[in-house]
């Protein structure tokens, strides 16, 4: 469980508050949409999540435990967290080694970490790949690669950050099937509200750090009113209809 | 631009190589580490113009693919690119501020290296892990830059000189960016330096082994000319 009690976050370099009085609460195995326009404050609430930004008012607990310093391995251990830019999150000269870089750093046995390593690569569908340069793979392929690097350490909760912004409609749609198929609790930020749609039940829309509504998916994202308010349009697959 | 690719990608099958070696891969990481130290700190330590001992530090290359069992006719085709990519680096030296300060014993220290042992305290450890890696972004990085810039450029052929400046800030700029992100990459998927390196494996005899002939070979390519030697035999 996810619980962030009234937290205000400025960054160091910036003179006003970048995220003000979040409060939210995320429970086991729930899929929650994080949606609202460009600087609005999404990457920034996944960042605080992780602890890579420390200095925030407030409380964020991950299970129980405070987000703070002396506690951070253990709840980087449950969360897999994946970057906008795959180009960014992998770094090691192969995709099996990408993969296979979280558990060995984790300790498993050579076996354990071998079996974890191929069974992140097949959730993804891309076990084919696994000897593959980094440097020679598609965008779609970076992004799967990506998320296996996480897969690999069984995080409770996977968070994605605008995961579909490089992926072509049919990497998109592969994409989505893969995330409705990981049972974990998952967080994802996107302005692609047709993503949100298919993936989230529950959608938390923000607006200049704040948290303007929060609720079920279909409510938040058929309002246009709301959504156009807030710089966002309704979701192509909505207008169709 | 297509040196620059070539150079990515020996420096991929380098590390490739390293990373797939049965007997490297026993070797304690803290050893690895502290000979690829002693390599850049030589290699740094050169005199820009003296080209010779730079391609001469290329043979801690070979015998890195020694070990790993290449091929010795795959390791020449390749190393004219690796020659090429370090006499690049040779080049890039004047970074390094080259004043000497003083002397420990016969060892001239200067400014340069000064400032470079206070990174090696701050987070070596870290660096040198990424340091293929780091490279290869920043290559990206150039090639993007350079795309973008031909795009809105198109009859220029060099670098307008005006341009220069905020095309080489821009590029440390997005550099530093992406390898804090690596880093965060990193960190998220349990990585300390700090602890990394030490809890890993116990050293052995062997990695002894392999530190004490790392050191005396990097200490002799560095300091007996060899090319000139062996120049020498044919006059
Ligand atoms: N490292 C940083 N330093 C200073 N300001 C930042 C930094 N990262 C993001 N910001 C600012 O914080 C705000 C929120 O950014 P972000 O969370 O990335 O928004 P979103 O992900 O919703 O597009 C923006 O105004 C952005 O410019
Ligand atoms: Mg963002």
């Amino acid at each position: 469980m996810i619980e962030v009690k009234n937290v205000n976050f400025k960054y160091s370099s910036s003179n006003k508050d970048t995220l003000s009085n979040i409060d939210l609460k995320i429970n086991k195995d729930e899929s929650v949409g994080i949606i609202g326009a460009n600087g609005a404050g999404k990457s920034t609430i996944l960042k605080l999540l992780v602890g890579l930004e420390l200095q925030f008012q407030g409380e964020i607990l991950i299970n129980d435990l405070k987000v703070e310093k002396k506690n951070l391995s253990e709840i980087r251990r449950k969360i897999g967290y994946v970057f906008q830019d795959s180009e960014a999150q992998l770094f090691m000269p192969t995709i099996y080694e990408d993969v296979a870089f979280a558990p060995k750093n984790y300790g498993y046995s050579e076996e354990k970490v071998h079996e974890r390593t191929i069974k992140a690569l097949e959730s993804v569908g891309i076990a084919e790949l696994k000897d593959r340069q980094i440097y020679r793979l598609s965008g779609g392929q970076k992004k799967l690669a990506s998320i296996a690097t996480v897969l690999s350490m069984n995080p409770e909760i996977l968070i994605f950050d605008e995961p579909t912004v490089t992926l072509d409609p049919k990497n998109r749609r592969r994409f989505i099937e893969i995330l409705n198929s990981l049972k974990t609790t998952k967080i994802v930020t996107s302005h692609d509200l047709d993503l949100i749609y298919d993936t989230c039940d529950r959608t938390i829309l923000v607006a200049e750090g704040k948290i303007v509504k929060d609720g079920r998916t279909e409510e938040i994202l058929e309002d246009k009113e709301l959504l156009e308010n807030n710089g966002l349009e309704l979701p192509l697959s909505l207008i169709k209809r | 631009m297509s040196k620059i690719s070539n150079a990515i990608k020996e420096v991929h099958f380098i590390d490739n190589k390293a990373n797939n070696n049965k007997f490297l891969n026993k070797i304690h990481p803290l050893v690895k580490l502290i000979i690829t130290i002693i390599y850049i700190v030589l290699l740094t330590s050169i005199n820009k113009y003296d080209l010779i001992t730079t391609l001469t530090m290329s043979i801690y290359l070979w015998f890195i693919s020694l070990l790993g069992e290449i091929s010795i006719r795959r390791v020449i085709e390749r190393l004219k690119i690796v020659f090429l990519l370090l006499i690049i680096l040779g080049i890039a030296n004047p970074i390094l501020d080259r004043n000497v300060i003083f002397y420990i014993g016969i060892i001239p220290v200067t400014t340069g290296i000064i400032s470079m042992l206070t990174l090696i305290l701050k987070g070596f450890f870290t660096v040198i892990m990424l340091i293929y890696r780091y490279i290869i972004v920043f290559f990206k990085e150039v090639e993007r830059i350079w795309t973008a810039y031909q795009m809105r450029a198109p009859k220029q052929n060099g670098v307008n000189f005006k341009a220069w400046g905020s095309m080489i800030g821009s590029l440390m700029i997005r550099s530093i960016d992406k390898a804090q992100m690596v880093y965060e990459s990193m960190e998220l998927r349990g990585f300390n330096p700090e602890t990394f390196f030490v809890k890993t494996q116990k050293i052995t005899k062997r990695d002894a082994l392999y530190l004490i002939i790392g050191m005396v070979l990097l200490v002799t390519i560095r300091w007996i000319p060899i090319f000139e030697l062996v120049g020498n035999l044919f006059v």
